[in-house]
């Protein structure tokens, strides 16, 4: 028994490293026959990530950067959550505000950066307020979307054994929508590392947008590719990080992960 | 207490259409009485009626609509490209099991890597044409459509396809009767999705790479610390942001429309 | 019956009309129903689907207003929204139970919610989940649990709050037969244990009968009362006993002829 689990276990493993390892063997053995600088071996790429990112660079530009995010993503859900469930009590007001707030949704986020660099100037203040405001914007809605639509089954639930207040909030109402708003706090998050790139990309002299731009405009093809590779990993490892925290908290709300649809 | 028999006001549609327009009056009102007063300094935002204005003369300047044009042209060319490779393969995989069995895992750990991870080697492969912002593009939302297509071609009720067997529907008829059906709305779902991020994904190619566009506008507005036109090209953004989801949302509905009122994926 | 009764009686339902404010105007959905509820007496509604039996226990519930004010009284007061001593088991336990909390937590948040001290709520949630037989499984998750065994966890619920009167909206209606006559016995011990008055609506009149004390049975919408029937069945009942009893056919014969023929008889 304990042989099978593991061979499972050992498969799944496999499949996930076959295709990457692939492409990686087969992108080392063209890079080295073709000798083109702007694609250099994997070795030549590892060495530049550890350079770059090691040691000094580390606390240069890769803690700036995961702070920013961090900062902006963490106060965009918190005010996010907050908002939404305030719009969803406030039925005008609600219906009010929607066709602004469905204009600044359907915004694409990168594009507030120049605004932002404007006003807020160049710095950690401004990711942070961008990422803060496209989080917010987006817990926000399916926060407000979730609470209306909340079953009608609950809604009696609370009346007949009169649960009010924050009891209301908390114990019966938002866990009703944990998957929809872990769902959403997934998409804001890849939403928040994109922005933070591009913001540090645009207007920024630290960080590793910042860096991975300039390399490459300094023809430092080896840093640059060391950048992409920060800025895969970042997105991959962040959003495993993500599901890791997810899964408990789904199984608790009583619903199988499988059971999420893409909004 | 608690009425839940009467029907409240706001359920009205017309109501709530005029509580909506009333909602983009007051907010254009707020702003526009909070820059006279000297509240909203002007090194913040200009005031609604001067945005307002420089969004009026823009609308005719020649360059702006080549911009506008240019966007749009590389935004859909991009999209279609992307969409046309990705839609047949999720539905080969959707048929496939055995195949999505081994790249499923590899896939879901690809799509969120950050869209703009390929865009200083693709610049400087590829320069800043058409080419560019396609595989800028494709390699934002690729992942998200193929994804969504599988999914949604492998949602369909076990029961459907029993009585596909059971009435010996050859595998043509039921891939157009059976699947694709009961796939659309989900595909239709991940091509909104998509649309969204693509636009997204074209506008920071102008802004990073200097692919010609309203994002390059945006760019040289900002070296020019013209806030004025700052506002008024983000918010044009927006309407294209918008007009797009609306658009998408339609095809959503008409995916939706042969699927009852709960048919689909939420 | 009703108004000679209403000394005793603890619910009294007396010209109760309900008009919804549909999609397509008013739909009147009760029209002048009259019955009452004694002490620790239990009521079953029954009636054609789309009766309104449903309506009318939303309306005790304090969920929907009535068309008028004090059509609804309870120990002589006009219900004015969910009323302490009034508990309810909703139809869907699937909707109405909290998946993310334990059995515990699902039975102590009304009580918490009533401002009641968290080491009494948690003793009388315990005690409530043993007496529907659920003990030692206060830190399951509804979901693990099958769909009768959920609807003890949500019966648990409305008793942990001390009720007077018991609400049952079609409480056995997604469980399978087996499983539904032992909810049934369940539903007559609590009755005999605690005291309580339940009403208990359900579109099964062999259910209603075998339960009941008194069965209303409703005419199509707008519903009007049939006809009230006495159900005087020797204590205590038995699947296996009650069910045979001459009594139990010609009262169910009855009913059924009501529900199924509701023109051919008026009050």
């Amino acid at each position: 028994m304990k042989e099978i689990l593991l061979a499972v276990r050992h498969s799944r493993w496999l499949k996930f490293i076959a295709l990457p390892l692939v492409l990686i063997v087969a992108y080392q053995l063209w890079a080295s026959s073709a000798q083109s600088p702007f694609f250099p071996t994997v070795g030549v790429i590892a060495v530049a990530f550890v350079e770059t990112w090691g040691g000094d660079g580390f606390v240069e530009n890769v803690v700036p950067s995961l702070t920013n995010l961090a900062v902006g993503y963490i106060s965009g859900v918190i005010l996010g959550l907050v908002l939404g469930v305030l719009l969803s009590r406030m039925t005008v007001v609600r219906i009010a505000v929607m066709p602004i707030v469905s204009f600044l949704l359907a915004l694409p986020a990168v594009a507030l950066v120049p605004l932002f660099i404007t006003v807020a100037g160049i710095g950690p203040a401004m990711s942070q307020s961008i990422i803060a405001f496209a989080v917010t914007l987006y817990v926000l809605v399916n926060t407000v979307d979730g609470l209306v639509k909340v079953d009608s089954g609950l809604v009696d639930v609370n009346h007949v054994f009169r649960i009010r207040g924050w009891r209301q909030i908390l114990l019966v109402l938002l866990p009703s929508i944990a998957p929809r708003l872990l769902g959403a706090g997934r998409a804001a998050l890849s939403l928040s590392i994109l922005i933070m790139v591009v913001s540090e990309m645009v207007g920024a002299s630290a960080g590793i947008g910042a860096v991975t731009l300039l390399s490459q405009q300094s023809f430092q093809y080896s840093t640059m590719w060391a950048g992409m590779v920060m800025v895969a990993v970042l997105g991959i490892g962040l959003n495993a990080l993500y599901l890791m925290f997810e899964r408990p908290m789904l199984r608790r709300s009583g619903i199988s992960p499988m059971a999420r649809t893409i909004k | 207490m608690q009425v839940q028999n009467q029907r409240s006001l706001t359920s009205n549609r017309w109501v709530r259409l005029g509580i909506s327009l009333g909602g983009v009056l007051a907010f254009f009102i707020l702003w526009e009485g909070a820059s006279r007063t000297g509240w909203l300094r002007p090194d913040v935002a200009p005031s609604f009626m001067d945005t307002a204005a420089e969004l009026g003369s823009l609308l005719p300047q020649s360059d702006f609509q080549a911009a506008v044009r240019d966007t749009l042209s590389a935004w859909l060319f991009g999209f279609a490209v992307t969409a046309a490779l990705a839609i047949p393969i999720g539905l080969l995989f959707g048929a496939n099991p055995w195949a999505w069995k081994w790249f499923h895992s590899t896939f879901e750990a690809v799509r969120p890597i950050p869209p703009i991870v390929l865009l200083p080697l693709a610049i400087l492969v590829m320069g800043s044409g058409r080419s560019f912002t396609t595989v800028m593009i494709g390699q934002g939302v690729f992942w998200i459509i193929l994804l969504q297509v599988t999914y949604g071609s492998t949602v369909i009720a076990p029961v459907a396809l029993d009585t596909a067997t059971v009435f010996r529907v050859g595998p043509w008829r039921r891939y157009l009767i059976f699947r694709l059906p009961s796939a659309a709305p989900i595909i239709a779902t991940g091509l909104r999705i998509a649309a969204g991020i693509s636009l997204a994904v074209e506008i920071m190619s102008e802004l990073i790479g200097g692919v010609p566009g309203v994002g390059q506008l945006l760019i040289s507005a900002q070296a020019g610390n013209d806030l004025p036109l700052i506002y008024a090209l983000t918010g044009f953004t927006g309407l294209l942001g918008l007009i797009v989801a609306i658009l998408f949302r339609g095809l959503e509905r008409f995916a939706l429309k042969n699927h009852g009122p709960k048919g689909g994926a939420e | 019956m009703a108004s000679s009764a209403s000394r005793t009686s603890l619910v009294e339902v007396s010209d109760l009309s309900i008009t919804y404010d549909g999609r397509f105007g008013k739909h009147l959905a009760v029209s002048g129903v009259n019955f009452d509820v004694r002490p620790e007496e239990l009521i079953a509604l029954v009636g054609p689907s789309g009766a309104g039996k449903t309506t009318i226990l939303r309306c005790i519930a304090g969920l929907l207003s009535p068309d008028g004010e004090d059509s609804i009284k309870v120990d002589g007061k006009p219900i004015k929204g969910p009323t302490e001593g009034i508990s309810v088991v909703f139809q869907d336990y699937s909707r109405s139970l909290l998946a993310w909390l334990t059995l515990q937590g699902n039975v102590m948040l009304p009580l918490r919610a009533q401002g009641v001290p968290r080491a009494e709520a948690k003793k009388r949630a315990r005690e409530a989940l043993a007496d529907v037989g659920l003990g030692g499984k206060e830190t399951w998750h509804p979901w693990q649990l099958s769909g009768g065994m959920q609807q003890r966890v949500a019966i648990a619920r409305g008793l942990a709050c001390n009720p007077r009167i018991l609400l049952m909206d079609e409480p056995f209606a997604s469980v399978d037969a087996q499983t539904r006559m032992d909810l049934e016995d369940l539903v007559l011990k609590i009755k005999n244990e605690f005291k309580i008055s339940i009403i208990v609506v359900t579109h099964d009149i062999d259910e209603a009968v075998y339960l009941a004390d008194r069965v209303v049975v409703l005419s199509k919408s707008p519903s009007t009362v049939s006809r009230i029937l006495d159900v005087d069945f020797p204590t205590p009942r038995t699947q296996e006993e009650t069910r045979v009893l001459p009594e139990f056919g010609e009262i169910r014969a009855v009913a059924l002829d009501l529900v199924r023929h509701p023109k051919t008889e008026t009050v």
